[in-house]
């Protein structure tokens, strides 16, 4: 990265964005930016395209047509797979459930991409491991292997393992689901802690409404096919019928709590 | 709209067709990536494990008892001949030749094989394959590739193995309960025996199914559907695909090449 790209504010663009899946319309001409070294959520209800959008930036996955932008300088939907697999050494990926190898230690996982793509030594890649899992909160899991681990555990495994490289990019998807409120202010935490202490960009998908308003630079909401980006309390201001329904019904309360009160 | 016969057996054809072309890709992948083989081969053992040493159990036992049924059916009936000398023969060819290998592909598919499948799905299924893609590592070249190659080498291994537990089961019936002269059994199945094309074509038998199973079952498993219904589909297809495969080759095999 040269010194004019990391200047200019908007290191993702995504630009009219079409996908079908089947019969069903997933984008219809959804265009979006990530801000440089900014948290950004990526909001939507299920089905609305969250997970697809990251494996786009991804280059896991091919739109119809649009183009996704990073730097202004690449564009990713035409890139061949050689390249993309360059591309993605820059890009830390946490998935859903971890996505730890499981027939390898907690440790392997994570050395797992310094062995493939360093030269570095045994013993240089135990000591980066090591400051690794203390970055992220992991004392003693080096040798367990990852169905041992907490659920907790296994997002700061996993996004032990998305940070090792160093990329430029984080991309988390839904690191909150299936966790208890305390586990979730925990891997906020982290995540916050990661963008201030190294710089990067970072793009969550969350249906995690209360923790998106406290961590969140930027919020991109995704429904019927489009985004609606802005900074996340003009988000939840926002007077877009799609808006205030999905804050709308994100806020309402839960069926039966009335009656379980005392 | 309605669909005729004519265009389903043409989407059908077409997706088939499409299907081997994918599975042909695949196959070429794999071949390119098992070049890099000695870069991976603590990965090599570790799968020459699951595959090879797992599965010596059940082709050990298999071998033995396939070998004492030849015994005692190949002496029934060269006993109305006055030839039940020759059983070392008939026991030997018929494994040697057939049953060996065949016998031993059929197993490893429905022991290792599917293991093989179920385990790529799975990680399919939890996303596994997609971290590795994140991290630049291509899951053909560290999953599959060490996987397909220990399948390759672990077959004609434990093919050799179940013929001479076979052999050995063979002569314990025909020696030991029914009476036949070791010396006899001995001499002919080594004068019935020809180590260029029996012994060298069973192992290049062995050797073509370790291939269609280690492509079929690993080919499977990449391609799964990433849901639990996926996983039981790929072990499934897996096992009578490879199993169907290996009785047409062995059928091609011996007509083409007399093996």
């Amino acid at each position: 990265m040269t010194d004019e790209t990391r200047e200019k504010p908007i290191h993702i663009e995504v630009q009219d964005l079409w996908l079908r899946r089947g019969s069903r319309r997933v984008f219809e001409g959804l265009s979006c930016v990530f801000p440089r070294s900014q948290i950004s959520v990526v909001l939507g209800a299920s089905g609305q395209g969250k997970s697809t959008l990251l494996r786009m930036i991804a280059c896991l996955g091919k739109p119809e047509s649009g183009e996704i932008w990073v730097d202004g300088e690449t564009e990713l939907t035409c890139m061949p797979e050689h390249q993309a697999k360059v591309f993605r050494r820059h890009i830390g990926m946490m998935f859903q459930g971890g996505a730890l190898l499981d027939s390898m230690t907690v440790f392997d996982n994570v050395a797992l991409p310094l062995r493939e793509h360093t030269d570095m030594t045994e013993t240089e890649i135990g000591h980066e491991v090591q400051t690794c899992f203390q970055s992220v909160g992991l004392d003693n899991v080096g040798a367990l292997l990852p169905g041992e681990l907490s659920g907790g555990m296994m997002r700061r495994a996993a996004l032990a393992r998305a940070l090792i490289l160093k990329p430029g990019i984080l991309m988390c998807d839904e690191p909150f689901s299936g966790l208890d409120p305390g586990t979730v202010r925990l891997v906020e935490s982290l995540l916050v802690d990661v963008n201030k202490r190294l710089g990067i960009t970072m793009i969550i998908t969350s249906h995690h409404i209360r923790s998106t308003l406290r961590m969140a630079g930027w919020t991109v909401l995704l429904t019927g096919g489009r985004a609606i980006s802005s900074p996340p309390l003009e988000l939840r201001d926002n007077e877009n019928p799609h808006v205030r329904e999905f804050f709308a019904e994100e806020y309402a309360p839960q069926p039966g709590c009335a009656e379980a009160k005392p | 709209m309605k669909v005729t016969p004519i265009q389903n057996l043409g989407q059908r054809a077409t997706r088939w067709v499409l299907e081997l072309g994918r599975f042909t890709l695949f196959t070429l992948q794999v071949l390119r990536i098992s070049t890099r083989i000695p870069q991976r081969l603590r990965r090599l053992m570790d799968e020459l494990y699951g595959v090879g040493v797992l599965s010596l159990a059940i082709v050990c036992i298999s071998g033995i008892a396939v070998g004492m049924v030849l015994g005692l059916q190949g002496y029934n009936t060269l006993v109305r001949f006055g030839a039940e000398e020759s059983l070392g023969a008939v026991v030997g060819l018929s494994l040697i030749r057939e049953l060996g290998p065949v016998l031993t592909a059929l197993l490893v598919t429905g022991r290792a094989g599917s293991a093989i499948a179920a385990e790529i799905s799975s990680m399919v299924v939890t996303q596994q394959l997609d971290g590795l893609r994140m991290m630049s590592i291509d899951p053909l070249d560290l999953i599959v590739a060490p996987k397909a190659l220990a399948m390759v080498v672990a077959m004609p291994l434990l093919s050799a193995l179940f013929i001479v537990l076979g052999l050995g089961g063979g002569y314990l019936v025909g020696v030991f309960f029914l009476g036949v002269d070791g010396g006899n059994y001995l001499t002919s199945l080594e004068g019935a025996i020809e180590f260029s094309s029996d012994v060298m074509g069973s192992l290049i038998k062995a050797l073509v199914f370790g291939v269609l199973v280690a492509l079929i079952a690993t080919y499977k498993g990449v391609t799964a559907e990433p849901h639990s219904a996926g996983v039981s589909r790929a072990t499934t297809s897996t096992v009578v695909i490879a199993s169907v495969s290996i009785l047409i080759f062995d059928y091609f095999i011996t007509a083409l090449w007399g093996v």
